[in-house]
């Protein structure tokens, strides 16, 4: 358990799974309109189910290690093997998540944008 | 039977205990973690030159956990600049995802490698020993450093 502790750290607890950009609580009320609103509110959801599905997959990644412990501790077990997984899933997460930031792009101004990204960040 | 489930028992809570209190030191003290386990292992390992060898390992991993906390500031801020553009392209975005990717990756990996070196270089007495401290310290580790890493970013 205490190994698969020790990896879980060394392959991403605790950091970004993707983006570090996670918080999109405001984003859809730079939009009046509302129909552009709701179509930008669908894909913040969506961004957060992608986060959440890799933060999943990570703690299932790692209860499986915890359950091979004894042979991970005699390194019968292919690490890459049983990681692979984990950042096929990673790759494949970011790419939808970047969709999804140019369907938010698509429903917005560029006004309504920089409200919600630049003055954000300032 | 119910002796096996009392030695069991104790040896949990003892166990559990152990790695409780040694977590509490690394997270209360203020210290460097990682310090702590040079420390231990020179205290441990009797056999001098095997504990200089696993020292040096730990400092390879401290490295290296190092610059995973860099690489994940500096893709947050070259992150925040992308969404700062409203000119940003998806593929400006899948470049810096895919190029943290593959340095994330490398770099866990190599913390990996270091860290099956450390471990063989140990006794299975030394490896018992250790072990706890080695977790502890490396959760200290990156929990230090991915906070700090997510205070500068803002």
């Amino acid at each position: 358990m205490i190994t698969a502790l020790i990896l879980m750290h060394f392959f991403g607890g605790g950091t970004p799974e993707l983006f570090s950009r996670s918080d999109f609580r405001t984003v859809d009320r730079t939009i009046e309109e509302p129909a552009r609103a709701e179509a930008v509110t669908q894909a913040m959801e969506r961004m957060n189910e992608l986060l959440a599905s890799t933060v999943e997959k990570r703690r299932e990644t790692f209860q499986k290690l915890n359950e091979m412990d004894v042979k991970v501790n005699s390194q019968e077990v292919s690490y890459d093997e049983m990681l692979d997984e984990l950042w096929r899933t990673r790759r494949e997460a970011g790419q939808k998540y970047i969709e999804e930031v140019f369907v938010m792009r698509k429903h917005m101004t560029r006004d309504e944008w920089n409200a919600a990204f630049v003055s954000a960040d300032e | 039977m119910l002796r096996l489930i009392i030695h069991r028992i104790t040896a949990f809570v003892l166990a559990f205990t152990a790695l409780f209190i040694s977590s509490c030191s690394f997270f209360g003290s203020g210290g460097d973690p990682l310090e702590v386990l040079r420390a231990e292992v020179i205290s441990i390992v009797h056999d001098e030159a095997r504990a200089e060898a696993m020292v040096a390992d730990v400092d390879k991993l401290d490295q290296l956990l190092q610059e995973s906390a860099e690489l994940l500031g500096e893709v947050a801020r070259r992150e925040r600049a992308l969404f700062a553009d409203y000119d940003s392209t998806p593929q400006d975005f899948e470049t810096l995802f895919l190029e943290r990717l593959r340095k994330r990756r490398a770099l866990q990996e190599a913390m990996l490698d270091v860290h099956l070196e450390f471990k063989d270089k140990a006794t299975a007495e030394e490896w018992e020993a250790i072990l706890p401290i080695h977790a502890n310290a490396i959760a200290a580790r990156v929990n230090s450093l991915v906070n700090a890493a997510i205070d500068e970013r803002g």
